[in-house]
């Protein structure tokens, strides 16, 4: 045989060949779609780096998939801690400590009178005592009119948008979010205003309004600063107890007693004493032990049998009671608690007994 | 694509390397049941069941080199049968069978020659019989195959390719990466060895 040979087919091989048994073999379909899938697979894939070249993410892993991406993945590690840290530190004193920017809104109810604050404030009574006895007269009942005509309706207001139901406060904690520490210091600076003007010289005008209620909050929180929804349900969510710690104890009462334009009253029990020297002086010497100390109570308990109750008229304008050392009061649908000692509530009730 | 000769390969496997699904499937058509049978007989009746492992791989083999692929001398054809006789070679040696990328201790000897008076050749049937009888040539073709099994691989692929998909001595040198003596050396080999097995399927003419 020759090359030239052996380059010949041999035809009774290739003969042969043909007629094989297996020259219908075929791939099975189903082998044959998975190829054909995994090129349209492989197509669709072209197609896609192709429409993402030169956009930043095909660019990004292709410096990425470098050999130096170990080193380039830690240093853009280190970069956009460095970023995310700074931005914190810039973020981080701007946001506020333990609840939302509501916290420090006004009440809208109190509002209205803010213009009259200012000048009120330099007059205010500085003794419930003497602000219930002249609220007894009718020249001082209508003197602050302004001041303290809108304080009933939106007081009432306030109570059907935002108070709690008035039978449910609150035993031992005062505030869910009593334990922020600027909150505290808040209340606490709330609390003493209220105990010097209750307890402060009984000499005062008559007329003065409630000038903490009125006064505008240091910072004012519009609706409209946040777009977040999730904010606008914890701000509504807190609203009510928010306005609540707003509005102090001796404003309250000097509000509804004037509001009432009756003679205001102590009762205990099946006894009614009218608001004179004796009652003045007790209600004095108790506002000055409380300086501070009072605390608005939330949540929910049964409030028990008053042991005293302030009258104006024929309406009750507050409740006092002595649990747990401590002396509480129920004006309008609020509590408040002033924790005392066991020793000075007993020197009252001795007080009160002598009535 | 419409600027595609439907009748070129390598025109067809361009158009798909720049996404024409149409152009792979065309390609696949025509060349799927020609690379499935030559899977199938390079691997042998031992290694039958991996068939459709190689032919596939084969075809992904295709797929994934579509954007570097380049005729380069070769078309796709070739190309496409050669990757399909490398992965053959693998299972088969993968399987324990015993192949020698040299064709065996065969490249080393001279041309095998049949013996003149062999019983193959004396007992072929008359050409006129047996070109009209299908169940003879199934039984030659089936003998064939088994023929087939007996040799080595790379031997089994020279024939296959050779016979069966027209190659060269050129291209089957090119093909296999080896050289253009070794690859007519394998050639030489497997016809004879072919011959001599076939016996009486054979006509006796083909001695000469």
């Amino acid at each position: 045989m020759t090359q030239r040979d052996d380059e010949k087919r041999d035809a009774h091989l290739l003969a042969a060949l043909r007629n094989a048994p297996d020259r219908q073999a075929a791939p099975p379909p189903e082998l044959s779609a998975a190829i054909l899938a995994a090129a349209r697979a492989a197509v669709r894939r072209d197609e896609q780096a192709t429409r993402e070249r030169g956009s930043w993410r095909a660019r990004a892993s292709a410096w990425f998939g470098r050999p130096h991406a170990p080193w380039t993945a830690a240093f853009g590690t280190l970069v956009l801690g460095a970023i995310l840290g700074l931005m914190w530190s810039a973020i981080a004193p701007t946001l506020p400590p333990s609840e939302p920017p509501m916290a420090d809104a006004p009440a809208p109810s109190r509002t209205p009178s803010a213009p009259s604050a200012p000048v009120q404030a330099a007059a205010e009574p500085k003794a419930l005592g003497d602000t219930l006895a002249k609220a007894a007269t009718p020249a001082a009942a209508t003197q602050p009119s302004k001041a303290t005509a809108a304080a009933p309706a939106s007081k009432g207001k306030e109570a059907r948008t935002h108070e709690p139901p008035p039978q449910a406060f609150g035993g031992a904690a005062a505030d869910p979010r009593a334990g922020s520490k600027e909150r505290a210091q808040a209340e606490q600076q709330r609390s003493d205003e209220l105990s010097r003007r209750i307890g402060a010289d009984a000499a005062g005008a008559a007329n003065a309004a409630p000038a903490a209620a009125a006064a505008p909050a240091p910072r004012a929180v519009q609706e409209s600063d946040s777009a977040s929804g999730r904010l606008r349900q914890e701000r509504a969510a807190t609203a009510p107890l928010l306005a609540a710690k707003r509005a102090d104890l001796a404003s309250s009462l000097d509000a509804q007693v004037r509001a009432a334009s009756g003679e205001a009253a102590w009762q205990a029990a099946a006894a009614s004493w009218p608001n004179g020297e004796a009652q003045r002086r007790w209600w004095a010497s108790v506002m000055q032990a409380t300086q501070g100390r009072w605390q608005l109570q939330t949540g929910g308990r049964a409030l028990p049998v008053p042991w005293l109750t302030l009258t104006a008229g024929q309406r009750s304008v507050a409740q006092f009671w002595i649990e747990d050392g401590a002396l509480w009061v129920r004006e309008d649908d609020r509590v408040w608690r002033a924790a005392v000692g066991e020793a000075q509530l007993r020197e009252w009730q001795e007080a009160v007994s002598r009535w | 694509m419409n600027t595609t000769d439907p009748d070129d390969d390598d025109a067809l496997m361009r158009a798909f390397a720049h996404g024409d699904m149409r152009a792979f499937e065309r390609l696949y058509a025509r060349h799927h049941a020609a690379l499935y049978r030559f899977v199938r007989r390079v691997l042998g009746s031992a290694h039958a069941a991996q068939t459709d492992e190689v032919f596939q791989d084969t075809w992904l083999r295709v797929v994934n080199a579509r954007a570097r692929w380049a005729p380069q001398g070769a078309t796709f054809r070739t190309w496409l049968f050669t990757l399909a006789h490398h992965r053959a070679i693998d299972v088969l040696r993968k399987g324990g069978r015993e192949v020698s990328l040299d064709g065996g201790a065969d490249d080393e000897r001279g041309p095998w020659q049949p013996a003149a008076d062999a019983q193959a050749w004396r007992d072929w049937p008359s050409t006129a019989s047996a070109t009209e009888d299908s169940a003879f040539w199934r039984a030659a073709g089936q003998r064939l195959l088994d023929c087939l099994d007996t040799l080595p691989a790379p031997q089994r692929s020279v024939f296959l390719l050779h016979h069966e998909d027209g190659l060269g001595l050129d291209d089957l040198a090119r093909a296999l990466d080896v050289g253009f003596e070794t690859a007519k050396s394998r050639l030489r080999y497997a016809m004879s060895k072919l011959r001599t097995c076939m016996g009486a399927y054979l006509p006796q003419g083909s001695l000469s």
